[in-house]
């Protein structure tokens, strides 16, 4: 794919945005302090890199009911209450149709930004949530108690093109998810544009503005005997700088307004936030979020079609206004779950922990593709799905073709790529 | 805290006189707030018992030595040498009489006009005063216009913004020319159109009285003309706690044509009252589930049990709102009706909530705390003592309900039970005690846990009990027992409560008593030493049992509805 | 018994004259921070009573009585708030505060969390083992462990049977509290685990729960017999790992955070020798060249209690310890909940980009409002007031910070006092604000 020919967009991009939040506020600590430390956090801003946005749907999405293939009886048969009706479903060819509930996701396949990968699990599946979500994050379902995830080692592999800057964020309001959990590289987690920001502390807006920029301006000072990037002065500084100019930028990106309207649903809100940072350049590569209560061992039908609904419609809002700001070619989605769930519907209108599911990926930069087939509903692992493709071979594909980054050292190993296209 | 305390502080030191005739303003306004014989009030508050605790406590003291209290002492001094008299006098003067300020809409203006009007309690101290201020006025400059007119009265105006008037019985201010030319007429004594004759006020001082220390009045149907027929209030909620609570009320407000506040303080408590005009007849069907009928008691009075601290009782006819929830929410907020009824299916297995236990549902829920003597632990005792609570509903279908709720009783009780051992407590079984004839279950601990210094979760021990339509959840056998016996006795005789809470602080110091360690060594965390902390402690239960009782309800009424808030303290 | 030699040997304070900055930087290593009247007295006292005032203080009978509420209050409500606001009321005011900085480097190296032992009472009883051999014997803090109602919830002891050994205590034993990776085998871990099968807790107490201890011979290090868990701990004190293991993490948590192979073969020497006695292991590092030479000095990043109460102390402060704790969670050292048995490793990995923003803040909430605490520095007589700009913050960076700072930052310091606005008071406190949000501040 070729980058440069967003570039036009993404410039306008960035002049629109600097115009409204004031070029001032991004680029003072630079003019102040053209000091040493800085020239790192500016030059890490990620211009016209790709971004990938993780959206884990935690519980355990049941993927038969989302992508539904309406053409195998056996579906109706194991599903004798939740079913989608074969009318009511939104057909995207003669096999598959989405769930009712997911007009937004239609939406993005009509327009070309939805591929969705079928199939995909992991060998000796895991039906526990903590420890198939571990799998899932640390991608590496034979050991137990791994203390950091794929994302956390890959950004560990790429570190020196990550110098200075904060390579990706949580928006979570938990512990940092172990999918980003890295040796030498730290991720902040934070709930939203409030959680990372420098105090100014007592005194009038002018008096804040001239403590912030001093300190600023400190942090970015190169001392006697203190350049050695191995000194921990050194180190302090060189963070404390990143940080700043980090919370400089997404303070500015408070005056991002979005182009089109957000569902005032969690993952809305958290999504326009992701989209604030990226017309902003806050920088990180790699954003996570998650949608939790997939769950549903009962009733499932009105608690799975809110939160479809929730999912169609945020991630539907994410692009229409990535779209109008010439930033959705430059951004990948792509949603995991730790399992799906067992092909028949239990005794109160539920279902239980299953295995393979499928995975949305959402994008304006890649040709949108159905990958695989749906797996047989006949064939089983005890009731279960069986997966074609590792969440794996997935990973490296999303390392290697969307982020360029090495997916060896992430994955522990090789595994073959699908084509993104 | 503080900010309660300085604004004490500056009130300790005013004084007071007799009352005025009353002031009238211009008709025509938006809103408006009266206040009479402030000076007296304050004094008679100062001479209570609860004033005087405040004013011996260390923090008040603190609060005196605070930078803002000594600024604003410094500046009081300076006045009083300013102004040759003490300000205990000067606030006695000019706060003894009357004092309204009114808003008035202005065409293609936002803000809104403003006129106060001021009659003073002494005149003699006023006109000694207007001596004292002239060189002051000088002061101000051309900006300033001053025109004397014969019978002691100045004219002034600053600019075309602020146009004032200064009385031997007062003064007048207005932003508006014709505003203070129609008050001065009314102040005056002479027949204008008038404030308190509007349709709104004077329904508002028909239903809610003409006489308070302090009223305040919105011309709601004025602010619709103004601010648009709904004034912010969505047509449907997003929020179902917001909706079951606000609503109702919002809707029938947007029906009154005022909304009222009044205030009254003597040495012994206060009154505070919040009305509209309507009664349930005047909102749509839809929004009626909130209202009881005027004509019962509505919610029934707290129940009389041992060691009672407080609690509420509310009459909601919950089912009549819950099947209405499409309708009075947004679309938003209906997946968590089904969340919630997914949930409640996991304590009531095959039971479906709409179907099965909203029929069942009464029209009035009670939750009451009440101290517990733990006698049922058979001799141990939890380190820190909390109240035993409970909760009782009104049951339509006694039989049915009945059932219900003891099968939700007993899937509770059951998951308690797991996590015991991680928790350490005793696990317990479920046991049946004849009390009084009914059956009440409970639970009972394998061994009987011992010590004095038992983890908190021995304050807990879920009981469950039906008397007649009543079914009772509570979480102490003292306080369930006692609950049994008091439902069992015909409720008293009482006047229509939409909403009651009550508390009795004597009881809540009580509470605080037995647990003062405690207590203490939160101060001590929040970074006090030991002596202030207990200091600190010592003030608060003083304070709680300096004040005998706070009662909060809502009454509903064919025309009317009303909240007060009432404390009285010794 | 030998005298420490080389870089351990102590310093010859005759040779080189005992300033305010060596006070300043043994304060700051020995307890949380130091305010300037403590600066003061040691700089009076000299090198060697401070030292001997540090290992034996004058108890306070205030002090204890205070913090014996505040235990009480949480064994009372079992609350693991209460509980931290325990511990953290002793370190701040305590009349012994090496054996509280001691207690919590116990506490990271035997780190345990009360999210799984969920008893504040457990928690505290190991908390006081910690406490009474900060400066005792490692030999009988170990055994001690071994047999903590804690450590055995902590660690799965219960679950650790004859026939079915959980190696989870073994394991750790061996890697993290005695001889460090690379000194064992597995089975070496195997073995050790049969001698500790039965060494359960009941009622909140070590039971021997004789029916599930390996009677077998085991064999570990070369040693063979019906071993249990004594012999096990006995064992590996007397590998060469253990000193060695243990003369590191003194170092990098009190001196400096990478030392040389020669200073760790040289304190590991000394450990032996004094037979693990803590007390005369600290003494001689708080009196030796290598503590007090140029590469230690403001070398260590603090953690984010070092950094939160030595600012509160350095500015004669009263904490807020509600706010505290809460404050020292969101920066990543959630006192009684260390992430993992590894503990806290500290050094670098206390700083991210958040938590530098994070510790920026709190110099600000400290300083501009009461929200972590109240200080009193602000009203100290010591406090030159009317001082020039210079001078102020040339007094203040001597106060706060380990280094000296670059002139260019002090006049960048100074001119920003200067042209601050508001009453001397205001205008101190900017400067404090800006002072204790730099990177130098992050420092000890």
């Amino acid at each position: 794919m070729n980058t440069t020919s967003n570039l036009p967009a993404i410039l306008a991009s960035r002049r629109r945005f600097l115009g409204q939040a004031g070029a001032m506020g991004i680029l003072a600590l630079g003019a102040q302090a053209p000091g040493f430390w800085a020239r790192a956090a500016q030059g890490a801003v990620n211009r016209d890199g790709r971004i990938l946005v993780l959206l884990q749907l935690a519980g355990g999405n049941d993927g038969l009911n989302t992508v539904i293939p309406h053409t195998r009886d056996e579906y109706y048969r194991l599903r004798p209450s939740l079913a989608v009706p074969k009318g009511a479903a939104l057909k995207l060819n003669d096999e598959l149709s989405l769930n009712p509930q997911l007009v937004g996701l239609k939406e993005l396949h009509d327009q070309g930004l939805l591929s969705i990968i079928q199939g995909v699990g992991y060998p000796a599946p895991n039906r526990s949530h903590f420890r198939s979500m571990d799998i899932w994050h640390s991608a590496v379902p034979t050991k137990e108690h791994t203390r950091d995830g794929w994302l956390g080692r890959a950004m560990d592999a790429a570190a020196n093109s990550l110098v200075g800057q904060v390579p990706a964020l949580a928006l979570e309001t938990g512990p940092l998810p172990l999918a980003l959990v890295a040796g030498r590289t730290s991720v902040p987690t934070i709930q939203g544009v409030q959680d990372y920001r420098l105090s100014g502390g007592a005194g009038d807006a002018l008096e804040q503005q001239r403590k912030r920029s001093l300190i600023g301006s400190l942090a970015n000072h190169r001392g006697t005997g203190a350049n050695d990037a191995d000194d921990d002065l050194a180190f302090l500084r060189r963070t404390a700088t990143t940080a700043i100019a980090t919370a400089k930028r997404i303070e500015a990106s408070a005056s991002h307004k979005p182009t089109k309207p957000y569902p005032a649903t969690g993952l809305g809100r958290r999504l326009e936030t992701i989209a604030r940072f990226i017309a902003a350049d806050v920088g990180p590569q790699v954003y996570f979020v998650s949608l939790d209560g997939f769950d549903t061992h009962s009733d499932q039908a009105q608690a799975h079609n809110a939160l479809l609904t929730e999912l169609g419609g945020a991630t539907r809002a994410f692009f229409r206004d990535l779209e109008a700001s010439g930033l959705a070619k430059r951004v990948l989605l792509a949603t995991f779950s730790e399992f799906g769930r067992r092909v028949k519907e239990n005794g109160s209108l539920g279902t239980d922990h299953g295995a393979a599911s499928q995975m949305f990926l959402m994008s304006g930069g890649i040709a949108p593709t159905i990958h695989g087939s749906h797996p047989s509903l006949t064939d089983l692992d005890e009731g279960d799905l069986k997966h074609h493709t590792d969440f794996r071979q997935v990973y490296a594909t999303l390392l290697e073709q969307w982020l360029g980054w090495p997916s060896e050292p992430a994955l522990l190993g090789r595994f073959k790529q699908l084509k993104l296209g | 805290m503080k900010t309660l305390f300085l604004f004490l502080a500056a009130l300790g030191l005013a004084q007071p006189l007799a009352g005025a005739p009353p002031i009238e303003l211009p008709a025509g306004a938006l809103a408006f707030l009266e206040v009479n014989d402030l000076a007296g009030q304050v004094t008679r508050v100062r001479q209570s018992l609860l004033s005087k605790l405040i004013t011996q406590s260390p923090e008040y003291r603190q609060a005196l030595e605070a930078p803002q209290a000594r600024q604003l002492l410094a500046g009081m001094q300076f006045a009083e040498n300013l102004l040759g008299t003490n300000l205990v006098k000067v606030s006695d003067a000019m706060l003894g009489g009357q004092m309204v300020l009114a808003l008035y809409p202005r065409e293609g203006r936002k803000e809104p006009d403003a006129v106060l009007a001021l009659r003073v309690g002494d005149a003699a101290v006023w006109q000694q005063l207007r001596g004292r201020l002239q060189p002051l006025l000088v002061l101000a400059g051309a900006k300033l216009k001053r025109t004397a007119e014969p019978g002691g009265v100045d004219r002034l105006q600053l600019e075309d913004k602020v146009f004032g008037l200064l009385r031997p019985d007062g003064l007048l201010v207005a932003s508006r020319k014709d505003l203070l030319d129609s008050a001065e007429v009314l102040f005056a004594g002479k027949q204008a159109p008038a404030l308190s004759a509007s349709s709104a006020f004077a329904k508002f001082g028909e239903q809610m009285g003409r006489r308070h220390f302090m009223r305040l009045g919105v011309d709601l149907e004025a602010m619709q003309k103004r601010f648009g027929a709904r004034l912010g209030v969505p047509a449907q909620f997003d929020n179902g706690g917001a909706s079951l609570l606000f609503q109702a009320l919002a809707e029938l407000a947007l029906k009154s044509p005022y909304l009222g506040l009044t205030l009254d303080l003597d040495d012994r408590g206060f009154d505070f009252a919040a009305g509209i005009a309507g009664g349930p007849k005047q909102v749509a069907p839809e929004f009626r589930w909130y209202f009881s009928d005027p004509a019962s008691r509505g919610a029934p009075p707290l129940p009389e049990v041992p060691g009672l601290i407080g609690g509420l009782s509310w009459y909601v006819d919950f089912a009549g709102w819950y099947r209405q929830h499409e309708k009075l929410l947004t679309e938003r907020a209906q997946p968590e009706f089904d969340k919630f009824e997914s949930g409640i299916k996991t304590l009531l297995p095959g039971r479906e909530f709409a179907e099965d236990v909203l029929p069942a549902l009464g029209r009035s829920v009670t939750l009451v705390a009440a101290h517990q003597q733990f006698k049922h632990l058979g001799g141990g005792l939890p380190a820190v003592k909390l109240p035993g609570f409970a909760l009782v509903f009104d049951l339509a279908k006694p039989a049915e309900g009945g059932d219900l709720f003891a099968l939700l009783f007993q899937t509770i009780a059951t998951l308690t039970n797991f996590g015991a051992a991680e928790t350490g407590k005793e696990p317990w079984v479920m046991v049946a005690e004849e009390f009084e004839g009914t059956t009440l279950s409970r639970m009972r601990h394998l061994r009987a846990p011992k010590g004095a210094a038992l983890p908190i979760v021995y304050n807990f021990m879920p009981c469950g009990a039906q008397v007649g339509s009543h079914f009772i959840f509570a979480s102490a056998p003292d306080l369930c027992k006692g609950l049994m016996t008091a439902l069992k006795k015909p409720a008293p005789k009482s006047a229509n409560r939409n909403l009651l809470i009550q508390l009795r602080p004597g009881q809540l110091a009580t509470l605080a008593r037995n647990n003062g360690d405690i207590l203490k060594a939160q101060f001590v965390q929040k970074g006090q030493d030991t002596a202030t902390a207990q200091r600190g402690i010592d003030t608060l239960l003083q304070l709680l049992q300096a004040v005998e009782s706070l009662e909060h309800y809502s009454t509903v009424g064919e025309d009317r509805f009303q909240f007060r808030l009432e404390g009285r303290w010794k | 018994m030998t005298a420490p030699q080389g870089m351990l040997a102590p310093v010859d304070w005759r040779v080189r004259p005992w300033t305010a900055a060596d006070a300043r930087h043994l304060l700051w290593r020995a307890q949380f921070g130091a305010s300037g009247a403590e600066i003061d007295r040691a700089l009076k006292a000299g090198a060697a009573a401070s030292v001997e005032r540090l290992l034996h203080p004058t108890p306070s009978r205030e002090f204890e009585e205070t913090s014996t509420l505040l235990r009480r209050c949480a064994m009372d409500t079992g609350s693991a708030l209460d509980l931290k606001a325990w511990w953290l009321h002793r370190m701040h005011h305590s009349s012994h505060p090496l054996v509280e900085k001691l207690t919590l480097f116990w506490h990271n190296h035997f780190a345990t969390s009360i999210t799984k032992v969920r008893s504040a009472a457990v928690m505290a009883a190991q908390n006081d083992l910690c406490r009474r051999e900060a400066l005792g014997s490692f030999p009988a803090l170990l055994h001690g462990m071994s047999k903590d109602a804690a450590m055995v919830a902590w660690l799965d002891g219960n679950a650790n049977r004859r026939r079915h050994a959980n190696e989870n205590f073994a394991r750790e034993l061996l890697e993290l509290f005695a001889l460090g990776e690379g000194h064992y085998t597995e089975k070496d871990i195997k073995e050790a685990a049969r001698a500790f099968t039965g060494w359960h807790v009941r009622d909140d107490k070590f039971w021997f729960n004789r029916g599930q201890h390996d009677e077998g011979i085991k064999t570990l290090f070369g040693k063979s017999g019906n071993l249990d868990g004594g012999d096990v701990v006995n064992l590996c004190l007397a590998q060469p790992a253990c000193p060695r293991f243990l003369a590191k993490k003194l170092l990098t948590a009190f001196v400096l955070p990478r030392p040389s192979e020669a200073a760790v073969a040289a304190l590991a020497e000394r450990v032996r020798e004094l037979d693990f006695t803590m007390s005369r292991v600290m003494s001689e590092l708080f009196s030796s060249e290598l503590f007090f030479s140029r590469e230690a000095r403001g070398s260590l990043i603090k953690s984010p209690v070092d950094l939160v109460l030595g600012a509160l102390r350095a500015l004669d402060g009263e904490p807020n310890l509600q706010a505290v704790q809460r404050l020292l969670a969101l920066l990543g050292q959630d006192v009684f909940a260390p992430p993992t048995v590894k503990g806290w490793e500290g050094g670098r990995l206390w700083v991210t980009s958040a938590s530098l923003l994070q510790r920026a803040n709190f110099a600000a909430a400290l300083v501009g409002s009461n929200q972590c605490g109240t200080i009193r520095f602000l009203k100290s007589p010591r406090l030159r007031l009317d001082a020039s700009s210079a001078q102020l913050t040339k007094d203040l960076a001597e106060l706060l910070l380990p280094q000296p700072l670059d002139p260019e930052q002090e006049n960048q310091l100074a001119q920003h006092h200067a042209a601050t606005k508001g009453t001397p008071e205001d205008r101190l406190r900017s400067l404090l604000h800006v002072m204790m949000a730099l990177p130098e501040f992050q420092q000890m």
